[in-house]
């Protein structure tokens, strides 16, 4: 993104000024910063869910205010902040799993089965499989969320706080399987983390702070 | 005529409540509440103009439906609603004037009391053929886009994210529906046709919390109690949309009751 600036409707302080961002091909990026300092409007933008209404930004170099961004975004994968479902919601975690394939394609195969179980017991909750999600903790539904990520094997992995839920020794092992699969897919990850902890400087390429709304620094290389 | 009246009555019921179930887990339901009154709108001034029941009323409704559909990304919810309502009373007066122009005597016969009541005459060959078509139709969308449905329903941003797109589908379903109305609110009335959108939907809802059988049970209640109220107006020489009506509400409610019934007993019996 080059000299972005985003606005919500109705707030005259725009949530995102003078961004320029580049994030390079395996590179595993940390935003990080206050409350209210534009970490989530930032990977929004990055995604083209958010429109700039100056400058311009790029996802997989397709423009994010042409209609082509779609296409792009079936090689992302997506993790919201506020995932948390109700005790109402009765799509079981297999079938929400199963959902970040099926917008991909039609029907699923033998193997999409075999992946969606596999990236199950990976974030261990292959024994909730099916469960319906809204009776999971907030912990167990966002290793569900983390999962549908995972299973679409994206070349873009965009995170909002895939921490928020859950305890510290979770966060250890998700932390080194989101590195491993960064490398190994020669992805790449920007994850959004209030808190930078010792084990995600490990594993990050750049630990970028924005105040805000505005880049205040880049730690290591984006690109 | 009167297998063809049930026949009719069945797929209507069962597209109507299908689509209702989408356009309701959507949030589109104050859109397809205006797109309904557009289509009896157009209705009303073709009846008044002598022309076909189907060209108007679809031009009304799918404009509406398409014009709205393509806002519905760029306004907000609030906003959408208080349009989809301003429209609905925008097309309701249309309605009600070209009924009124359309003189006292005319307002007897069969074509302005399908307008507003609903006939069993309105059903022909060439409108059962119509609805089954359109079933089919939407039986296709469904066997190829009903996962995209699916994820939309469950996550709007989510699956946005992941490049589905909501606008089409939001289109899609709206379209089906105004074609649905547009087939079927000469047999149950303009004021009424809802019932059968929303009800069903209601309906399932009391039962159980899982989607894929919401989805299965209103289509159910549609198909069935659709003709089952047109039988019940043939056999109390009552009006087919009131009756329809009246059944698919009362059943809803009787369905509420039982379920209500059965916890209470259940809980009272886990106590015990």
């Amino acid at each position: 993104m080059r000299d972005v600036y985003v606005t919500y409707q109705d707030v005259e302080r725009p949530a995102l000024k003078r961004a320029s961002l580049s994030i390079g091909e395996g590179k595993l990026v940390v935003v990080t910063g206050p409350n209210g300092s534009g970490k989530t409007t930032l990977l929004e933008t990055c995604l083209g869910l958010l429109k700039p209404f100056k400058g311009m930004a790029r996802l997989l170099g397709v423009p994010t205010t042409s209609r082509d961004v779609r296409k792009a975004r079936k090689s992302c994968s997506y993790l919201p902040q506020n995932f948390m479902k109700g005790p109402h919601e009765s799509y079981t975690v297999k079938h929400v799993i199963a959902m970040g394939l099926l917008s991909l394609k039609g029907s699923l195969t033998h193997d999409d089965m075999h992946k969606i179980k596999m990236v199950a017991r990976l974030l261990e909750i292959e024994n909730l499989l099916n469960k319906p999600i809204g009776r999971l903790s907030g912990g167990q539904q966002q290793r569900a969320f983390l999962a549908r990520t995972l299973v679409r094997e994206p070349l873009v992995l965009f995170l909002d706080e895939p921490f928020s839920s859950i305890d510290p020794e979770g966060r250890e092992r998700i932390t080194s399987l989101i590195d491993y699969y960064t490398r190994e897919r020669s992805a790449t990850t920007v994850m959004v983390s209030h808190v930078v902890n010792e084990g995600l400087k490990r594993v990050a390429d750049a630990v970028i702070t924005l105040s805000s709304g505005e880049l205040v620094s880049v730690v290591g290389t984006t690109c | 005529m009167i297998e063809l009246i049930c026949a009719s009555l069945a797929i209507g019921g069962l597209i109507l409540a299908l689509t209702g179930h989408y356009i309701s887990k959507l949030g589109l339901s104050t859109i397809a509440f205006s797109a309904a009154h557009a289509a009896l709108a157009g209705a009303a001034i073709s009846s008044v103009l002598g022309s076909d029941p189907y060209t108007l009323p679809a031009l009304f409704t799918l404009s509406l439906g398409l014009v709205l559909g393509v806002a519905l990304p760029k306004a907000s919810s609030e906003v959408m609603n208080n349009l989809s309502m301003m429209m609905f009373s925008l097309f309701n007066s249309l309605a009600l004037i070209a009924i009124y122009l359309s003189n006292v005597v005319v307002l007897s016969t069969t074509r302005v009391g399908g307008l507003l009541w609903g006939s069993p005459l309105a059903i022909t060959v060439d409108r059962f053929a119509c609805i089954t078509a359109l079933f089919g139709a939407f039986l296709v969308y469904l066997m190829f886009f009903k996962s995209k449905l699916d994820a939309i329903v469950f996550d709007k941003r989510l699956a946005e994210a992941e490049g589905i797109n909501i606008q089409a589908h939001s289109i899609a379903v709206i379209t089906f529906m105004c074609m649905a109305l547009v087939l079927m609110l000469e047999v149950v009335g303009g004021f009424l046709v809802f019932s059968l959108l929303y009800v069903p939907y209601i309906a399932s809802v009391t039962v159980t919390s899982r989607a894929d059988v919401q989805l299965m049970i209103a289509g159910l209640f549609g198909a069935i109690v659709a003709p089952l109220g047109a039988n019940l107006s043939l056999a109390l020489d009552t009006p087919i949309g009131s009756t329809i009506a009246l059944t698919v509400s009362l059943l809803a409610m009787a369905i509420y009751a039982v379920k209500r019934s059965v916890e209470r007993l259940l809980s009272f019996r886990k106590v015990k």
